[in-house]
């Protein structure tokens, strides 16, 4: 506490001095603007999320959530991707929830991540932003929406084959005693899961927003014409940015130099995995779970934007001007 | 990290985001719509940071884990993180970084709805009067999708700041927003006509209220159409920083 306190007074005596240096070097306002840009954007969304988590932490204990699901888990992971499509929001807000829904990873957990990967991405509020971006090609809504889905599924299941517990780290705290009112259950829970996803999106925001300032903008204007090179960097171009899932679209439609496909793996992978979601799946799962799941999202999610763009946009989307 | 510095970071982190909201420094992060959202989230930190603090000195001190957990050892989140969160207080206190300038912002040749693929449509008429006020964006979005050409012989109004070119000319721009100062882009036109002489005496970022009329680039340039400039104003740095596509 006293640290804090120290650290505010230090800061107000020397907030002139920090105003001017920022305003004077472009890099460092850009970054500032940036990185204030990305959180204060994230945060309505993730008070929006930790109210979701919260509720679900009175009202749906992972025992009741296993019992409404379906009995069989690959039908569970297909019933959460569709579910997805409930919670209008962008992928910041989604992470608090899944972890929730999570628990401790038994029969809930495929599902649980089926539904983080695809409520960014196909929720109503997504899909009618993408329509709105790209009126000439109504067809960019279906494929968004059947390879995020694809994504999601693929994700859920691979998790129920392959996933391993201890990779899980963090733990979210016990719902508590039992004597507890059911506002205390909530505020404790929204209260846990905005501090530990908030301060996560805080390095992500933070690497978003340097990276805005190091990447120099002709790069993906140079390569992205080439269609494989167009991929891996529109799909990595989507990492790095960390762009709000809603805004994403019409950022795609204005790179009118990149063929559809490659603009469809950056409407994928973006909700999917970026740098910000790599920091809060790594603060609220854990390191081991983020060092695998974040890779293996990426791979399969730009996969299946292909896959699907090839199927619904045709071939002719991977030229310029398709 | 104590819990009592926990509840004091929620409780100041709720405070900036509602001082950024009342000062109207939001603009320049994110889009206006997003006031009644900032306003509310932060209205929701302040009280669940208060209803800790009051809680917790009710009790007589702080919770431990011992009681409240009924796996202590499970309960291995470390609170060090939770520091991070001064950061965007700090930032957005003290520093509150300028809206972005016009470098910062990713060049489009056009802008933000303009596809490649062609998409024409009956754009509404223009609003009444001699020269109408139009932002930028939609300038750029009817002289490329409107198939009623309305903006052909018409006298429109236009905001930006002065932006010069490499090769001498000069440009009015205004930089887009759709959700936050990531996705920011540029939009710019090209000024000509009589009046254009006199933006380009101006420094760069100095704000313009141009009257005149469109007209589209030559076909095989770039996409960049020009305002034919009869007027040209100096005004003050307008309130939104940002134009916004809808």
């Amino acid at each position: 506490m006293e640290v804090l306190v120290g650290i505010l007074l230090a800061c107000a005596f020397s907030a002139t001095m920090l105003r001017k240096a920022v305003f004077d070097s472009a890099a460092l306002s850009t970054a500032g603007t940036v990185f204030c840009g990305v959180f204060v954007q994230a945060v309505p969304f993730l008070a929006l999320g930790v109210v979701v988590s919260g509720l679900i932490a009175v009202f749906v204990p992972p025992e009741r959530l296993a019992r409404w699901l379906p009995r069989r888990p690959a039908v569970a992971v297909l019933a959460a991707g569709l579910g997805g499509a409930a919670l209008p929001g962008c992928e910041c807000g989604s992470v608090p929830v899944a972890r929730r829904l999570f628990g401790d990873g038994g029969a809930t957990g495929a599902a649980a991540l089926t539904f983080m990967l695809a409520a960014p991405a196909i929720n109503p509020v997504v899909l009618v932003a993408t329509a709105v971006a790209f009126p000439g090609a109504p067809r960019m809504v279906l494929a968004r929406l059947a390879a995020s889905l694809l994504t999601a599924v693929i994700m859920g299941w691979a998790w129920a084959r392959w996933g391993r517990p201890e990779w899980i780290t963090r733990r979210l705290p016990a719902p508590g005693v039992r004597n507890q009112s059911r506002w205390a259950i909530f505020a404790e829970a929204a209260r846990h899961d905005f501090l530990q996803a908030a301060s996560y999106l805080v390095v992500g925001a933070a690497a978003a927003a340097m990276l805005h300032v190091v990447v120099p903008q002709w790069v993906f204007a140079r390569l992205a014409a080439h269609l494989i090179l167009g991929v891996a960097l529109m799909a990595a171009l989507a990492v790095v940015l960390a762009l709000c899932s809603e805004a994403d679209a019409f950022v795609a439609a204005s790179m009118t130099m990149v063929p559809l496909l490659p603009r469809l793996v950056f409407l994928v992978v973006g909700p999917a995995v970026d740098v910000k979601l790599f920091a809060m799946q790594a603060g609220l799962f854990g390191r081991k779970f983020a060092a695998r799941f974040a890779p293996g999202t990426l791979l399969v999610a730009t996969a299946s934007a292909c896959a699907i763009g090839l199927l619904v946009l045709g071939s002719g989307s991977s030229g310029v001007g398709g | 990290m104590s819990r009592e510095t926990e509840n004091a970071i929620l409780l100041l982190v709720g405070l900036s985001v509602a001082m950024i909201a009342v000062s109207g420094a939001f603009t320049r992060y994110v889009k206006p719509g997003l006031l009644p959202w900032l306003v509310a989230s932060a209205a929701l930190l302040i009280v669940l940071a208060l209803w800790a603090i009051v809680g917790d000195i009710r009790r007589g001190g702080p919770r431990t884990g011992d009681e409240t957990c009924e796996h202590p050892a499970g309960h291995s989140h470390r609170g060090g993180i939770v520091w991070l969160l001064t950061v965007p207080v700090l930032v957005l206190i003290f520093v509150t970084p300028p809206a972005l300038r016009p470098s910062a912002a990713a060049p489009s040749a056009t802008s933000v709805s303009t596809t490649d693929v062609v998409f024409k449509e009956a754009f509404p008429p223009l609003p009444p009067g001699e020269a109408p006020e139009l932002s930028l964006p939609e300038v750029l979005m009817r002289e490329f999708h409107d198939t009623t050409g309305s903006l052909t012989n018409r006298q429109i109004t236009v905001t930006g700041f002065v932006l010069h070119e490499a090769h001498g000319g000069v440009d009015l721009g205004r930089v887009v927003i759709i959700c936050c100062a990531a996705d920011a882009q540029l939009a710019r036109i090209h000024l000509g006509g009589p009046a254009a002489a006199q933006a380009a005496g101006l420094p760069d970022n100095t704000w313009l209220r141009v009257v005149g009329e469109v007209t589209p680039p030559p076909p095989g340039s770039a996409r960049i159409p020009t305002l034919q400039a009869t007027a040209v104003t100096r005004i003050d740095a307008p309130p939104n920083p940002y134009d916004y596509p809808h």
